[in-house]
């Protein structure tokens, strides 16, 4: 009986050991969107100006990295995807997207979650149940309604 | 004839007689009268309340034998500050009660290895105040849940030994399963008191008790 209490003592502390790291977590505040050629459905290199309506920021984004720049307007022109920001204190936002020649918006609903991953790490933020408000380009869909890092576009945009 | 008649139906009447003697041994032993009750504390968490500065905490369990089962009430209360970038509070109440088949032979030894079935029930609130900048600029979030409750239901292992007089301890096992929440807004709750961290669907838990027998004069 002793020893059945140790064994079974020592697997529930293996148990319970948590091992957590905060690069695990697959929430992500931040949605993809990428570009495609409306005729040929290709990917589309963009070069457009990003804002969302309501922050002080406009933004830069190459690859997975998000640069932010306050005053300074950054052209981007080699990515054929981008990572935007939500706006967490409502329930929609507009981003918009420029260029010298065009300009387009998008405006995208949606529901938020707030959660601890690990009291070590920062409270994590995705926004789901993401939809269509507006937009003014040729066609737009919204493959993942949810952000997280499994899904690796949230909307598809056609021009 | 008469006799013998006689004599036969006095041997049935005899067996008859001797037959019901047995069921009703039985019944005495299959008596489902208590005879003991024990009444403790849950050693784990009262210690977790004085090692961990965030966390107040406490278990009390009362168990009523009766025959070889165990009826089994476990009430806590559990209240937990965590954060370190960020203040995250859950504090309430929590409930399991169930059946333990104890598996010892002798009853009066007190002692107890058993096996059983809880249905667990909580009810608490939880809160989380963090500052931080999403790229539309600085903002306090300020989230709560103010009525959250869960259920779940436990396969519970149980050993308890004497120590000394009526002053027995040992532990329980816990596998917890179907778990379910209500009462949660954009605010998804890190943990139930009494469950432990939703993060798992189903968990385990492990805790030792410190319980008082009082045995029933029957």
């Amino acid at each position: 009986m002793k020893k059945l209490e140790i064994i079974l003592f020592g697997l529930l502390i293996l148990s319970c050991q948590d091992i957590e790291n905060c690069g695990t977590d697959d929430n992500r505040d931040f949605i993809i969107v990428r570009f495609f050629d409306f005729e040929t459905k290709d990917p589309k290199v963009v070069g457009f100006t990003f804002t969302a309506e309501n922050s002080p920021y406009q933004f830069r984004f190459l690859a997975d990295t998000t640069v932010s720049t306050s005053g300074d307007t950054t052209i981007v022109s080699d990515s054929t995807f981008i990572l935007l920001p939500l706006d967490p204190s409502t329930s929609s936002t507009r981003l918009l997207f420029d260029s010298d020649t065009t300009s387009h918006f998008i405006e995208l609903s949606y529901d938020k979650e707030y959660s601890i991953f690990d009291p070590a790490c920062e409270p994590s933020l995705i926004f789901l149940n993401i939809d269509t408000v507006g937009y003014s380009f040729d066609s737009l869909s919204i493959p993942g309604t949810v952000t997280n890092r499994q899904l690796s576009t949230n909307v598809e945009v056609y021009f | 004839m008469w006799k013998c008649t006689f004599s036969i139906l006095s041997l049935v009447f005899c067996l008859g007689l001797s037959g019901q003697e047995q069921p009703s041994e039985k019944k005495e032993k299959l008596s489902f009268r208590p005879y003991e009750v024990k009444i403790g504390m849950n050693a784990i968490r009262t210690g977790r309340t004085f090692f961990n500065s965030g966390l107040t905490t406490h278990e009390v369990e009362v168990a009523l034998a009766l025959h070889r089962y165990n009826v089994v009430l476990d009430y806590g209360i559990e209240e937990h500050q965590r954060g370190e970038t960020f203040d995250y509070e859950n504090k309430g109440s929590y409930f399991r009660t169930g059946i333990d088949r104890n598996f010892t032979k002798d009853q009066q030894s007190g002692n107890v290895l058993s096996l059983g079935l809880r249905y667990a029930r909580a009810s608490f609130e939880d809160q989380l105040i963090y500052t931080e900048d999403y790229d539309f600029g600085e903002e306090t979030f300020n989230l709560s849940n103010p009525d959250l409750s869960a259920r779940w239901f436990e396969v519970a292992f149980g050993l308890r030994g004497k120590l000394v007089s009526n002053l027995y301890m040992g532990f329980t096992m816990r596998w917890q399963f179907a778990r379910k929440i209500d009462g949660e807004g954009e605010l998804k709750t890190y943990e139930i008191p009494g469950f432990g961290k939703t993060k798992r669907q189903n968990s385990t838990a492990f805790d030792y008790y410190l319980m008082w027998r009082v045995p029933f004069k029957n």
